[in-house]
């Protein structure tokens, strides 16, 4: 039995474990920190993955979260009047925290796009650090920052736009999106009971409805 | 010590973990049904052409293909979305064998795309594992037999069965180098983060609205012997689990550590996709361990126990776990 196909099966093994070692090593430099190697290599690599095998393993580092994040919004109305602000994370949000077994995750349209607003690539981040701390003047955003930002603006003002459908009485001319950090109390202040979060609040600009739906 | 030549015919005779495989297969296809299931209510808003993200938008941001991107028609969308279901339900029940997996992943991928906002880690683990998958023997323990298979098996030229058992075991090897990948990975991140080395990083991550289970989580967040003990119980178990599944005697313990350790995440942070995919790929790990249960649930289901064939063929083997839990070669493949 042993020497059926045998010349077939040892080549099997071995050509195909080149093979997947050498995707699985391509795998693992795409997850390396920004290096030598990977600036030379990244871009090769990255296309290599992209889409199918594309991999993000930085789960919940180095920087948990640990602020809450979210999105209010307003209306102007046919009329021209101005709406209050409508919480619109709160939907998802709730669903999310009312089960345990496969909860929604629709809190995480909200979330996802929030992430698009304020992540930024490595090289980038590392950059405006720098030059923040040397106290030059910080690399404003480049053209694809702001079209991804601007995407995922239009993104969140349908989404909050479809959450009012009452407001106005269903008369809406534009939405505003108002996005929230509230960073929580550290550590060294958890016992203490007067301890407050900050809350960091950013307007988007007024989006006309019929460019959202 | 063996001579290389006999090594490689070992590897290549003497399929691993077909058990552990066979679970990682079931569990994801039911992570996966469960993604349409608990948005069902929700699947025009979400995946509908009409929805969050209008058809044309969605086509404009597509990398890669989607069937969902085929047609802006509301039915060909109904139809896309309940074949996925169907073919993660056949996944899970051992329906179809490898090429209905390959259909599961391509429907998967297809809804993934459609909304990629709504993905996690684990998502994103299951479309990669699933092509690796599709090397091994999943469909060898819990599946429905249909016979078709063995039909088809019967027709394969010798030479392409031969192929089997090897291209199995490299299959499985990526399914644990994967997943060694993606916990030494978040582990050695962590390392970086300055919440993960002061101790204090599931205080911050479990007071997070999106990711705190009311009534629950102040239970931990609120004591700082468990928010220590945690955050640097997670960072160890991270880093160190590849050594844990290479020495066959820890191996169980780490995957047991790292089901209870997901567990926990799934009921603390309300993340169960996530969780259960990763302890899908834990369960190449724990085919001896499954194995032996299985046997011992054979034994107890019947009042005389029978000694079948089938129940030879699934007890473990010598004490191989060696080699990663290894089953006993099945003759007529080979």
């Amino acid at each position: 039995m042993a020497k059926t196909y045998r010349t077939t099966r040892r080549a099997a093994l071995l050509v195909g474990g080149a093979l997947l070692g050498a995707h699985m090593t391509m795998a693992a430099l795409s997850q390396a920190p920004l290096s030598p190697a990977k600036l030379v290599y990244g871009n090769r690599v990255a296309h290599y993955l992209d889409p199918y095998f594309s991999q993000n393993w930085q789960l919940f580092a180095p920087t948990p979260v640990s602020d809450n994040r979210g999105i209010l919004a307003r209306a102007t109305c046919a009329d021209g009047s101005v709406s209050e602000y409508y919480d619109v994370s709160a939907r998802g949000l709730e669903k999310v925290r009312s089960s345990r077994f496969f909860p929604s995750r629709e809190v995480r349209v909200v979330s996802a796009q929030i992430q698009e607003i304020t992540n930024s690539e490595e090289v980038l981040r590392r950059l405006r650090i720098r030059q923040a701390n040397d106290k030059k003047t910080v690399l404003p955003p480049l053209p694809h920052e702001k079209a991804t930002e601007a995407e995922a603006v239009k993104s969140l003002s349908r989404y909050a736009y479809d959450q009012m459908p009452t407001v106005c009485d269903g008369k809406v001319t534009k939405v505003q999106v108002r996005m929230y950090v509230e960073t929580l109390p550290p550590w060294s202040e958890r016992n203490s009971p007067s301890a407050e979060g900050k809350v960091m609040v950013k307007d988007f600009a007024w989006a006309d409805t019929r460019d959202l739906r | 010590m063996k001579r290389p030549g006999a090594r490689l015919d070992h590897w290549s005779l003497h399929a691993v973990a077909v058990t552990g495989v066979s679970g990682t297969r079931v569990l994801l296809g039911f992570v996966g049904l469960m993604y349409y299931v608990s948005q069902y209510q929700e699947r025009n808003y979400l995946f509908g052409p009409d929805g969050l993200l209008p058809h044309d938008e969605f086509q404009q941001q597509l990398s890669g293909f989607s069937f969902y991107a085929l047609s802006p028609s509301p039915l060909w969308f109904q139809f896309v979305h309940h074949a996925g279901m169907a073919a993660a339900l056949a996944v899970t029940l051992g329906i179809g064998g490898r090429p209905g997996l390959a259909l599961h992943w391509a429907l998967l991928w297809s809804v993934y795309q459609r909304q990629p906002g709504l993905l996690d880690g684990g998502d994103n683990l299951a479309y990669i594992v699933i092509p690796f998958l599709l090397l091994t023997r999943c469909y060898d323990r819990f599946a429905l037999p249909t016979g078709l298979a063995d039909r088809v098996a019967g027709r394969v030229p010798g030479r392409l069965r031969a192929l089997s058992v090897p291209f199995h075991n490299l299959g499985v090897l990526m399914v644990a180098t994967q997943i060694c990948l993606v916990y030494v990975v978040s582990g050695l991140y962590k390392v970086m983060g300055e919440e993960w080395q002061d101790g204090t990083a599931l205080f911050y991550v479990m007071r997070v609205a999106e990711f705190e289970l009311p009534g629950w989580s102040h239970l931990v967040y609120e004591n700082d012997f468990l928010v220590v003990l945690g955050t640097y119980g997670t960072v160890a178990f991270l880093v160190y689990f590849p050594l844990g599944v290479l020495v066959p005697a820890l191996r169980p313990w780490a995957a047991a550590a790292s089901i209870g350790f997901h567990l926990s995440i799934a009921f603390f942070m309300g993340l169960t996709g996530f969780a259960l995919t990763m302890i899908a790929c834990d369960l190449v790990f724990l085919s001896d361990a499954l194995d032996s249960a299985l046997t011992r649930l054979r034994t107890r289901c019947r009042p005389r126990p029978r000694r079948t064939t089938r129940q030879e063929d699934t007890a473990p083997g010598t004490r191989a776990g060696a080699q990663g839990g290894a089953e006993p070669s099945q003759p007529e493949l080979v």
